[in-house]
């Protein structure tokens, strides 16, 4: 399980201790927004028409609610299984550089 | 054909080219239409063929429906609204047959609710055509005969014509081969009936209820005349004079403005009379129909047809077994449905049918529905008794009579199968007759295990803090077991039960109601849950709406609005089992959905160049010059000389962190339009969570995790810093999955401290049983996959799988759609955003009310619905073959249509299964 001290020792080897809170944020936003474009490319990419059209819909209905993450993967599993594939990607990012 | 009018109906209009004879009875020297009714619209369905795209659809159908919705009565400054909420919202992008079938439903529910419907048929003008060689218009007007009783002369100049009638009822001559006057050889309708009488008093018993008004208009299709039945039998006739101040249509039907506007044809009887003249139906002995009972009778008429074609041809013998057909079918189906109604339930809200029983009540309703749909005109069986009818009113020549002995076979065949499946219910409900019935005691044993069971699935979905938790969990696990315990066998059950059933019955209401209850107001915390995260997005919206004039006016609305729907919402919270809470919620639900879609309205009316723009994901995501920037100007990094040296490195990171992505970018996935809606899709999602997981793989990257400083990637700053922590574990797939699904409480980005956090993975929420927390749409082949924790809950919930009825082969049905659905519910039905399962059933979406849920007590209809809902669930087939479902009956699938005749067979069956219909 990642713990809160994990991100923090995470945050500190990626220097984003030394920026403000909002530019810490952003940063973490664009590594996740990267990680969910992957994901919900491949994820959408393996649904019909109309099971694209359901899943936008759920996304956009459901976007402001707290747990909507945790909703999302226990709704759509595979969304969940390929998002976390995309995550552990990462640790061998080094590979593709 | 002038441009503009609908197709079908001027293409005849016109040109006059009748291939259908039946459809028309315009003839190339009469005139083209002037108006365009709203019957018109109802009457003439429009094909396929003639709607082929939107402008087509402007062109053929709006172009005139608002002025036929002005003359039929809607307001004229309403029209345009109820057109928009409802034609306008028609997707062209489908199917024709799907689109054109949906207009012509709409169109028919307009007609069926226009307020004028039932007064004199006013019209719309529409353009005189323009087109050389075009018949002139001739002006037509309505004339109206003010009694019934006088005698109709019609007068060919002052006849209305249609524009699109399908047919003229020909004008009638002296000397025309029809007969004046038919005496009718046949039995009467049961008038003596006492269901008739009962079924008219209750307004629920639909569609029994509804039979004699069907009757009624039924007659009326013939009728152009004052109708008079008088039966031959004594008793009928009694029950006739006391109760027909009960119907709304007795028998006697009388059709004024039928009688005013159009020629004749046939009486209901199939004869013409004098209106003054009461029509005398002889009828059989009573020995003779006794006899008649135990014969085939379809075999029986297809004889008397045999007869009548071998002989030399007799106008107006088949006139006369036309209508013997028609009455004896209607006597027959009386019959049986009477029997059934008497013989098919016991043991009121106890008894379990027997499998015989079960196969009666599923043929029953086929029956119905088989009966029903006979009723449309539209139907094969109404088709061929509408050609019929037209050519028996005709002067007979050789081609006529060849058609009606041919139509006349035709007719007879569909009726037959009626006639052979009433015969099957008969010697069904038979056989019921002669089962044993199960012990009072076994009844009630069941119906309290049952109960338990339920109980049980609802403590389940509750939360412990549900302010009812507690009260259901001593219900059903100490309350009822005891119950149970006390009914059983072992214990003396059959006496007790029966010694004590007042007070067993007592408490099993209780606690069905408080389970009812729950599972009511849960539904409502559902909606009130989706509600939130509408006004949320609602109050988003209203930032962004430009202020154009209409931005201002549905700013205007929204503000309103919001605040409303924020005051609703603020006073439902799950509450106790008082009187009034659940009125109250479902008040509260009212206001707030009428609310929101009035919103959700007002902002897709925006024009394009207003129209609310979703917020740019780029505003809430660095790009990657962003990003590189983001590093260089923080103010906290800039004047720090002493850090340059690491804030250069962390740079050079970033950029093949960017490298990386673009790499990965650079796939053929990452294009298209699903990409672009991806990236659209992902800007809504909580990112950060999702970043701080990513930003710790990240500072693992490489072959060994924590020796990552030998990576390429090696965003490292002080890794000295952070080494202690990010050496104890090398991540992995169920590491990280778990974090997203719970890290929503994390919210450590500028921590300076580490919280302690316990090593012991938190749980995960509660998910209740039916995933009542996630209502709207699923996609089931992702969650069939899944072997998670979202898999479907033991199938355990009121399945009585074992005593499923199999299909009985020898039944016959005339068509797929068994049960007496309306038509408007025969279409499939698209499951919309925000439909729910209970809504569906309940009519309170576009589908309309099922109609087993009129044949059942109101107040079971709770009960009818959760027993479906369990049936739903526990059954993956019948999910499939009913269609709209995900995992169960609550996860409906946007978009995904649903076999609502299906629905409502499988509502038939439950509420047969506990007694449930009336």
């Amino acid at each position: 399980m990642i713990t809160s001290q994990h991100i923090q020792a995470a945050q500190t080897k990626l220097g984003l201790d030394t920026l403000s809170p909002s530019d810490a944020e952003a940063i973490l936003n664009r590594f996740g927004y990267d990680i969910v474009v992957a994901t919900m490319t491949e994820f959408m990419t393996s649904l019909g028409e109309w099971e694209q059209n359901s899943f936008e819909s759920w996304i956009e209905a459901h976007q402001a609610e707290p747990d909507m993450l945790e909703q999302l993967m226990l709704l759509y599993p595979q969304f969940g299984k390929i998002l976390t594939e995309e995550i552990l990607k990462l640790k061998n990012a080094h590979e593709v550089v | 054909m002038k441009e503009g009018y609908p197709s079908n109906k001027l293409d005849v209009a016109y040109r006059g080219d009748f291939e259908d004879p039946a459809r028309t009875a315009f003839s190339n020297a009469q005139l083209p239409p002037q108006r365009v009714t709203l019957e018109d619209f109802a009457k003439y369905p429009f094909g396929p063929s003639e709607i082929t795209s939107k402008s087509d659809y402007v062109k053929h159908v709006l172009t005139w429906f608002s002025k036929a919705l002005i003359d039929a009565g809607y307001k004229p400054n309403e029209v345009d609204n109820l057109i928009r909420k409802s034609l306008d919202t028609i997707d062209f992008n489908r199917p024709e047959a799907m689109y054109v079938a949906d207009i012509n439903r709409i169109i028919q529910n307009f007609y069926k609710a226009a307020p004028g419907k039932n007064s004199s048929t006013e019209a719309t003008e529409v353009p005189a055509p323009v087109a050389a060689g075009q018949a002139e218009i001739i002006e037509t007007s309505v004339q109206s005969t003010p009694t019934p009783i006088t005698p109709v002369v019609p007068q060919q100049s002052e006849t209305h014509i249609s524009p699109f009638a399908q047919k003229v009822e020909p004008f009638r001559s002296a000397d025309d081969g029809v007969p004046k006057e038919v005496t009718i050889n046949t039995r009467t309708p049961d008038l003596s009936s006492v269901s008739s009488v009962e079924i008219q008093q209750e307004e629920e018993t639909l569609p029994l209820a509804t039979e004699f008004d069907d009757r009624a208009q039924e007659y009326a299709e013939y009728g152009n005349r004052s109708i008079k039945i008088t039966p031959s039998f004594p008793e009928a006739t009694n029950v006739t004079a006391v109760k027909k101040d009960n119907f709304e249509n007795p028998p006697q039907v009388t059709r004024n403005e039928q009688l005013a506007s159009t020629p004749l044809i046939l009486t209901p009887e199939m004869r013409v009379v004098d209106p003054n003249e009461p029509i005398v139906l002889e009828t059989v002995s009573a020995d003779d129909e006794v006899a008649l009972e135990k014969r085939n009778v379809g075999l029986e008429y297809q004889s008397k047809l045999d007869a009548l074609n071998t002989q030399a041809f007799n106008h107006e013998a088949y006139i006369e077994f036309v209508f013997d057909v028609h009455t004896g079918l209607r006597h027959e189906y009386d019959g049986v449905i009477n029997s059934a109604r008497n013989n098919l339930k016991r043991f009121d809200g106890f008894y379990a049918p027997s499998t015989i029983e079960k196969q009666a009540l599923q043929l029953l309703s086929s029956l119905q529905g088989q009966y029903a749909k006979m009723q449309n005109v539209q139907s094969d069986y109404g088709l061929i008794r509408g050609a019929l009818t037209e050519k028996l009113s005709e002067s007979p020549t050789d081609a006529i009579e060849a058609e009606i002995k041919s139509l006349s076979q035709s007719y007879l065949d569909a009726t037959q199968k009626l006639f052979a499946n009433i015969s099957k219910l008969e010697g069904l409900i038979e056989e019921v007759k002669q089962e044993e019935k199960p012990s009072v005691a076994e009844v009630y044993r069941a119906q309290f295990e049952k109960l338990q069971t339920e109980g049980n699935q609802v403590l389940r979905s509750l939360s412990a803090s549900h302010p009812l938790y507690e009260r259901l969990k001593t219900a059903v696990e100490v309350d009822l077991q005891k119950i149970i315990a006390q009914a059983s066998v072992e214990n003396g059950g059959d006496k007790a039960v029966l010694e004590n059933s007042s007070n067993f019955i007592a408490r099993r209401d209780q606690i069905k109601e408080l389970i009812s209850f729950i599972k009511k107001e849960q539904e409502y915390q559902d909606f009130f849950a989706r509600a939130r995260a509408r006004v949320q997005k609602l109050e988003s919206q209203f930032e962004i709406i430009p202020t154009g004039d209409k931005g201002m006016q549905v700013k205007t609305i929204l503000a309103e609005n919001i605040v409303k729907i924020k005051q609703a919402l603020s006073g439902t919270d799950s509450q106790t089992a008082t009187v009034g809470v659940l009125e109250n919620l479902n008040q509260q639900k009212s206001i707030i959905e009428m609310l929101l879609r009035d919103s959700e309205e007002s902002i897709s009316s925006l024009p394009q160049s207003e129209t609310v723009v979703q917020q740019e994901v780029g505003s809430r995501v660095l790009t990657d010059a962003e990003l590189i920037a983001v590093v260089e100007k923080t103010p906290l990094v800039e004047n720090m000389a002493e850090v340059q040296d690491r804030y250069q490195m962390q740079r050079a990171e970033i950029e093949k962190y960017l490298t990386y992505q673009r790499e990965q970018q650079s796939r053929e996935r990452f294009s298209g339009p699903v990409y672009e809606k991806a990236k659209r899709l992902a800007g809504m999602l909580h990112l950060g969570t999702i970043g701080k997981a990513a930003a710790v793989l990240l500072t693992l990257a490489g072959p060994a995790g924590v020796s990552s400083q030998k990576s390429d990637l090696n965003i490292l700053g002080d890794l000295n810093m952070s080494a202690g922590v990010l050496a104890q574990p090398d991540f992995d797939y169920a590491a990280i999955s778990e974090f997203l699904r719970t890290a929503e409480g994390f919210r450590v980005i500028s921590e300076t401290v580490a919280p302690a956090v316990s090593t012991v993975a938190p749980e995960l929420p509660k998910v209740p049983v039916s995933v009542e927390t996630v209502p709207g749409v699923i996609l089931p082949d992702m969650v069939s996959r899944s072997n998670d924790e979202t898999q479907d809950m033991p199938s355990e919930i009121f399945s009585d799988l074992a005593d499923e009825v199999p299909k009985d082969k020898g039944i016959e049905f005339a068509s797929p759609n068994k049960s007496n659905v309306p038509e408007a519910l025969r279409k499939p039905y698209k499951i919309n955003f925000g439909d729910k399962f209970w809504d569906i059933n309940e009519g309170k979406t576009l589908a309309g009310k099922l109609p087993v849920m009129s044949q059942i007590n109101p107040s079971l209809k709770q009960a009818l619905i959760d027993r479906m809902r369990d049936k739903i669930n526990n059954d993956r087939a019948l999910r499939d073959a009913i269609g709209g479902f995900g995992k169960n009956a609550d996860q409906l699938r946007t978009g995904e249509l649903m076999n609502l005749d299906k629905l409502n067979e499988l509502g038939v069956s439950v509420a047969a299964d506990y007694s449930y219909l009336k």
